[in-house]
C-alpha cells in the first residue's frame, strides 16, 4: 500500500493539478467565508468548470473546493462573528470572544493548525482504513442513529454557560423549531400558520447568520463600539505549531469524532463541530474559560468540522454511497469522468485513486501556507472601524441569507434570528443550545420514529443492538455527570 | 439588570409563550395526532413533549427567582442603607434603559427598512441606500467615506454573488 501511496504522488508532477489544487483552495475559502455560501453550493458551482478537464485536474480541484470552503467559514466565525458556514457557528463562541480581545490572529492560526490537523488525520485514515471504516457505518441502522442524536443533545450541558435550566429552554425554542415545517413521514404540516414557505422549515444558516452575526451587530451598536476588537497591537499573541501540539489530546479527539461522525452517512460538519465542542468542555482542565476565548474551544470545534471532509469520502469511494450532499455531488463528477465509485474503483482506477489520496495529504500542506499568509491581512479585518464594518457585515448576511434558496423568507429569518439572538444574549439564555438542538431535532425524531414503526412500538430495539445500547450507557453516564457536576456547581455558588 | 430579574422575565416569557403554542398547537398538528400525542411515532409527540418541558422550564425558572428573593427578604438587613442605595441604583437603571431600549430599537428598525428596501427596488440599490445609512447610524460623518462605502459594498457583492459565482440577488417588485 505504501508503494501505491508513494505511486500516487505521481499525479502531483502535472502543474496543472497543482494549480487547479491551489485554485480550488483559494476559491474554497471564499466560498466558505462568505456568510451562506456553503461547501456544497461551492463545489456544485464548480463542478461545470471540470467536465472538460482530466479527472486528474478537475477532481482535485473539487476537492480542494470541498476543503477550502469548510475551513473558510472559521475565518468570519473568528472575525466578525459572522459563521460562514453552519460547520463554524461553535467557532464563533471562543473565536470571536478571543477577537474582542484582541487576539484575532490567535484564534486564527489555532483555527488554522486544528483544521490542517484534523484534515490530516482523517486523509490517513481515509487512505488506511477506509473499506473498514464504511464497514462500521453501513451497520448503523436508525435506532443506533437515534441514540446517537440523543447523545448529542448531552452537550447542550457543556454550552448551556451558568444556567443549565436557560441552556434547556433554549434547546427546547430550538426543538420547536425544528418541528416546523412538512413531515417527511406523513406528509402532513406542523405550525406552518398556513405559509408555504414555512414549509420546507426553518432554515438553519439564516438563522445562524441572524443569531450570531446580527444580533452581534445590534450589540456593538447598543455599547457604542467603535472597535470590534478591544485592542489594536501590531504584536499581538499568536501560537507555534509546536505549542499547538501541546493540545494534542483535544486534537486527537476531535479529529476522531470528526472523522467517525463524517464517515456516517447524513451527519456532517455541523454536527461534528458541536459533539467534539462539548466534549473537549467537559475533558478540559479549565472549562470555565470555555465560551470567554478558550483556545482549545477553538481548536475543537475546526479540527472536527475539518476532520469531516475526507471521512465523508470513505462511503462514498468504498461502496459509492454519498453521506451528505456534498459527497453527492463530488459522486456525480466521479461518474461523469466515469469513475464509479465502490469497490470496482481500487480495483481498475487504483492508480488514479491513491494520487487523490495525495491531493489530499498536499492540498494540506497548501493550505497550511495558504493559510499562515492570508491571516497576516484577514485580522486586520478586526481593526477596521465598526461605521465601516458593520455595515459590509449585515448586507452580506442578507445577501448570505438569501442566496441560499434564493429567498426573500430566509433574508426575514436571519433578521427574526438576529432579533431573537440578541433578546436572548440580553437575557443570559445561551443560543449555542438552541442551535445544536434545531440541528438535530429533524434527524432525531425522523430515526426515532423509524424505529419505533420497526420494532412496532417497543423501546427495547434501542437496548437489543450492540450500537444503540454502547450509545444508550454513554449517554446515561452523561446525563449522570451533568447532575452531579449542577450540584457540585450549586452547592459551589451557595457557599 | 440582576440575574434574578433577568431570571424572572425569561420565566414568565417561557411560561406565556409555551402556554399560547399548547393553545395553537390543536389547529398547527393535524387534528388526529394531537389525541395520540403520547405515541412516540406520532406527529404530536415531539412538539407537545418538548411544549410542555418548556413550560416546565420556565415555571422552574419563576420558582428559582421568587425562592432566591424570598430568601434574601428574610436576611437580616440595614433598610434604610439598601433603601437609599436602591434610590440610587433605580436612578442609574431608569437612565441606562432609556439609551439601553432606544438603540437596538433603532438598530432593529434600520435593518427591517433595509429588507423593505430589498423588497421593493432590490438588493444593489437598497444595500447602496441601507449601507449609507447604517454607516452614520454608526457614527461615520466623513462624506466621502459615505459614498465610496455606498457605491463600492453593492458592487462589490453584484459581482461577487451574481457575477463570479452565478448567485441571484433580489430583484424587487419595482423591477420585475
Amino acid at each position: 500500500m505504501i508503494q501505491e501511496i508513494i505511486g500516487g504522488f505521481a499525479i502531483l508532477l502535472n502543474i496543472w493539478t497543482l494549480i487547479a489544487a491551489l485554485t480550488g483552495l483559494a476559491s474554497g475559502i471564499v466560498v466558505g467565508s462568505l456568510p451562506g455560501l456553503t461547501a456544497t453550493m461551492g463545489v456544485a458551482i464548480l463542478v461545470p468548470f471540470t467536465f472538460f478537464i482530466p479527472p486528474e485536474i478537475g477532481i482535485p480541484f473539487l476537492l480542494a473546493v470541498y476543503k477550502g470552503a469548510i475551513y473558510g467559514g472559521s475565518i468570519t466565525a473568528i472575525v466578525i462573528a459572522t459563521p460562514g458556514t453552519a460547520a463554524a457557528a461553535a467557532t464563533v463562541l471562543d473565536g470571536h470572544a478571543l477577537t474582542k480581545q484582541g487576539k484575532s490572529k490567535l484564534a486564527l492560526d489555532v483555527a488554522l493548525y486544528a483544521a490542517v490537523f484534523g484534515d490530516l488525520f482523517s486523509t490517513l485514515v481515509l487512505i488506511f482504513a477506509a473499506s473498514a471504516i464504511a464497514g462500521v457505518a453501513l451497520k448503523f441502522s436508525s435506532p443506533d442513529f437515534t441514540m446517537l442524536l440523543i447523545f448529542s443533545l448531552t452537550m447542550i450541558a457543556a454550552v448551556s454557560g451558568d444556567s443549565l435550566i436557560k441552556g434547556i429552554i433554549s434547546a427546547l425554542i430550538g426543538i420547536m423549531f425544528g418541528c416546523v415545517g412538512l413531515d417527511v413521514i406523513s406528509g402532513m404540516n406542523r405550525y406552518t400558520f398556513g405559509s408555504v414557505d414555512l414549509q420546507a422549515g426553518i432554515s438553519l444558516v439564516p438563522l445562524l447568520i441572524g443569531m450570531f452575526a446580527l444580533s452581534e451587530v445590534i450589540i456593538q451598536f447598543e455599547k457604542n463600539i467603535v472597535l470590534a476588537k478591544s485592542k489594536i497591537d501590531r504584536n499581538e499573541l499568536s501560537i507555534s505549531m509546536k505549542d499547538m501540539l501541546k493540545h494534542w489530546r483535544t486534537l486527537l479527539r476531535s479529529s476522531s469524532i470528526g472523522t467517525f461522525i463524517g464517515a456516517l452517512p447524513g451527519l456532517g460538519a455541523e454536527i461534528s463541530c458541536w459533539i467534539s465542542y462539548g466534549l473537549a468542555r467537559r475533558f478540559s482542565k479549565k472549562p470555565e474559560k470555555f465560551g470567554k476565548g478558550s483556545i482549545e474551544g477553538v481548536a475543537a470545534a475546526e479540527a472536527a468540522s475539518n476532520a469531516v471532509c475526507p471521512s465523508a469520502l470513505i462511503p462514498m469511494l468504498a461502496f459509492g454511497i454519498p453521506g451528505d450532499t456534498v459527497t453527492a455531488v463530488l459522486l456525480g463528477a466521479f461518474m461523469a469522468h466515469n469513475l464509479n465509485p465502490g469497490p470496482v474503483l481500487f480495483v481498475q482506477h487504483r492508480e488514479i485513486l491513491y494520487g487523490f489520496f495525495a491531493v489530499l495529504i498536499v492540498t494540506n500542506i497548501m493550505l497550511l501556507a495558504f493559510g499562515k499568509i492570508a491571516i497576516r491581512y484577514l485580522r486586520n479585518i478586526a481593526s477596521i472601524p465598526n461605521s465601516i464594518l458593520m455595515p459590509i457585515v449585515i448586507a452580506l448576511c442578507f445577501a448570505g441569507a438569501f442566496a441560499i434558496n434564493s429567498s426573500a423568507f430566509d433574508m426575514m429569518i436571519a433578521l427574526l434570528g438576529g432579533i431573537l439572538g440578541y433578546l436572548m444574549r440580553k437575557m443570559d439564555v445561551p443560543v449555542p443550545p438552541l442551535v445544536i438542538a434545531l440541528l438535530l431535532t429533524p434527524m432525531l425524531e425522523q430515526s426515532l420514529r423509524q424505529s419505533l414503526l420497526f420494532s412496532d412500538g417497543s423501546f427495547l430495539i434501542f437496548v437489543s443492538r450492540p450500537i444503540s445500547a454502547g450509545f444508550l450507557i454513554i449517554t446515561v453516564l452523561s446525563v449522570v455527570g451533568i447532575i452531579f457536576q449542577t450540584i457540585r456547581s450549586t452547592k459551589r455558588t451557595a457557599l | 439588570m440582576n440575574r434574578n430579574n433577568k431570571e424572572l422575565i425569561v420565566g414568565t416569557i417561557t411560561v406565556t409563550s409555551g402556554i399560547a403554542i399548547l393553545l395553537v398547537l390543536p389547529n398547527q398538528i393535524p387534528g388526529e395526532s394531537i389525541r395520540t400525542a403520547m405515541d412516540p411515532t406520532s406527529l404530536a409527540f415531539m412538539p407537545v413533549l418538548s411544549t410542555s418541558l418548556y413550560i416546565l422550564c420556565g415555571l422552574a425558572l419563576l420558582l428559582r427567582a421568587g425562592f432566591h428573593r424570598l430568601s434574601r427578604a428574610t436576611k437580616y438587613i440595614d433598610i434604610k442603607s439598601v433603601a437609599d442605595e436602591n434610590a440610587i441604583t433605580d436612578n442609574n437603571i431608569a437612565v441606562n434603559n432609556r439609551v439601553q431600549i432606544y438603540k437596538p430599537v433603532l438598530m432593529s428598525f434600520l435593518l427591517i427598512f433595509y429588507l423593505f428596501l430589498i423588497w421593493l427596488i432590490g438588493s444593489f440599490a437598497a444595500t447602496a441606500i441601507s449601507v449609507g445609512l447604517l454607516s452614520i447610524a454608526f457614527g461615520c460623518r466623513n462624506k466621502v467615506t459615505l459614498l465610496i462605502l455606498s457605491i463600492i459594498t453593492p458592487l462589490l457583492i453584484y459581482i461577487l454573488f451574481q457575477r463570479l459565482l452565478l448567485v441571484l440577488l433580489p430583484q424587487g417588485v419595482l423591477f420585475i
